[in-house]
């Protein structure tokens, strides 16, 4: 198998090397003409050369997922794991800077973090241009520096996922590294001294009237505070108002409702206990108004008729209702009460969609325009 | 507003939500949020056909309730 890690290949980050580049990738990368061509039976020595033959740096591009030399040439490394020396020659040549780039990327996926801080920030003050391939397959100038800084900062370059680092600080700390000096330290110094300079005869000037001035920031700092309480009551007093609104705006609809629901209950007195078929019927009855409008005219004899058994039924329901224990007529109140409630949840439901209004607060998140009806 | 499905067929099937004028970038965006998946590591693809980032989904003629094959890379 070609494309098998060597034998004597030490694990990193507790895995094979070859792993580091995701599947989907390194299939990719296997099925290329460059893989099949050009990487085909590399050694460390004979890698140089195809490292300086480099052109350019990159991932993937192309709606046919294809991978640049550079990824190919990882992948290779990865899988053949020449000496730690070799990286470090690749980094520390001058001449070749895509050499210098594959070194610094191989460098960044297997090494330690103590390795990466100490060999990739030197190259922090190399300020080259490298080429730099993107998605779509044009090419995008990129500087050496720039580079090593997303290296040493993102989670992903090349569409490769780069192995978690420790925090410099943390390394600092455990003194493992020194404290970096950037290369500016010497000018910045220069700059310093003057300022300070500067510094000390301003405050030689404003040494007098410190307490006033402290007092005054303390002063305007409570202002600020109280200001913002104010305006935070503010708002959660309109909000208030407006739940209540609503509320109320439900109340007077479900009484509606409710009112419609009682008579339909009376013209059917056996199955109003049955609430669910009630209601069912309920929105039957809606649907079907437009076509019971139409004959309404011809029923209109017959529902004269009808109605005045409907109020003999009601009477009759309401002496019923008299009888009733009082602890039967409270659950039922219970239960009108929770069915009120389901009603006008469902008539803030056909308020706003509640899955178009989750859809517009994603889009706004994506900064995309809300959708359109 | 249309509403498109997607199906990688290994068990992800989404639907979203997305305006006519949205690029093909966007709408990778809106089934990135929904399947947890990088918006970079999706594929649209219908037949041989790979979608475009760029392109808006109107000049694709991707209608309401139309069905997009979901492939990563």
């Amino acid at each position: 198998m070609a494309n098998r890690t060597i034998k004597e290949a030490i694990s990193v980050k507790g895995t094979n090397p070859q792993y580091l580049v995701e599947k989907i990738i390194r299939t990719r990368i296997y099925d290329s003409k460059y893989w099949k061509e050009e990487c085909f039976a590399l050694t460390a020595e004979l890698m140089v050369d195809k490292a300086m033959e480099l052109r350019y740096i990159g991932g993937i591009f192309g709606g046919n997922v294809k991978p640049t030399p550079f990824l190919s040439l990882t992948l290779k490394m990865l899988q053949i794991q020449p000496e730690k020396d070799i990286v470090v020659e690749f980094i520390k040549n001058e001449d070749f800077k895509y050499v210098r780039a594959l070194g610094a990327f191989y460098m960044r996926l297997v090494g330690t973090s103590v390795e990466i801080f100490k060999y990739l920030e030197p190259l922090y003050n190399d300020y080259r241009k490298i080429r730099f391939q993107n998605k779509e397959g044009n090419f995008e100038l990129l500087y050496m520096d720039d580079f090593i800084d997303s290296l040493l900062r993102e989670e992903r370059f090349c569409d490769v996922i780069l192995p978690r680092l420790q925090k410099r600080q943390v390394l600092e700390e455990a003194n493992e590294i020194e404290p970096r000096v950037s290369a500016l330290e010497e000018d910045l110094e220069d700059e310093d001294s003057e300022s300070e300079e500067e510094e000390g005869e301003r405050k030689g000037d404003s040494l007098s009237p410190p307490p006033t001035s402290s007092r005054s920031k303390q002063d305007s700092e409570r202002e600020r505070e109280r200001a913002r309480r104010n305006r935070d009551k503010e708002r959660e007093r309109e909000r208030s108002r407006d739940r209540q609104r609503e509320r109320q705006r439900d109340r007077s609809r479900s009484r509606e409702r409710n009112r419609s629901r009682e008579r339909n209950r009376s013209r059917e007195r056996n199955r109003s206990r049955d609430r669910d078929r009630s209601r069912e019927r309920d929105r039957s009855r809606d649907r079907n108004r437009s076509r019971r409008q139409r004959s309404r005219s011809i029923e209109q004899g017959n529902r004269d008729h009808r109605r005045d058994q409907d109020r003999d039924r009601r009477d009759r329901k309401d002496r019923e209702r008299e009888r009733e224990p009082e602890r039967e007529r409270s659950k039922r109140g219970d239960r009108e009460k929770s069915n009120k409630k389901k009603d006008s949840k469902k008539s803030s439901i056909a308020e706003v969609d509640p899955e178009i209004a989750e859809a517009n607060a994603l889009r706004a998140k994506l900064g995309l325009a809300p959708l359109r009806p | 507003m249309i509403e498109i499905t997607c199906n990688d067929r290994l068990g992800k099937k989404v639907r979203v939500k997305c305006n006519p004028d949205d690029t093909i970038g966007d709408l990778k965006k809106l089934i990135a949020a929904q399947t947890g998946t990088r918006w970079e590591k999706i594929v649209l693809k219908k037949w041989y056909t790979i979608y475009k980032d760029h392109i808006k989904l109107e000049d694709y003629e991707i209608h309401d309730g139309m069905n997009l094959e979901l492939y990563y890379q």
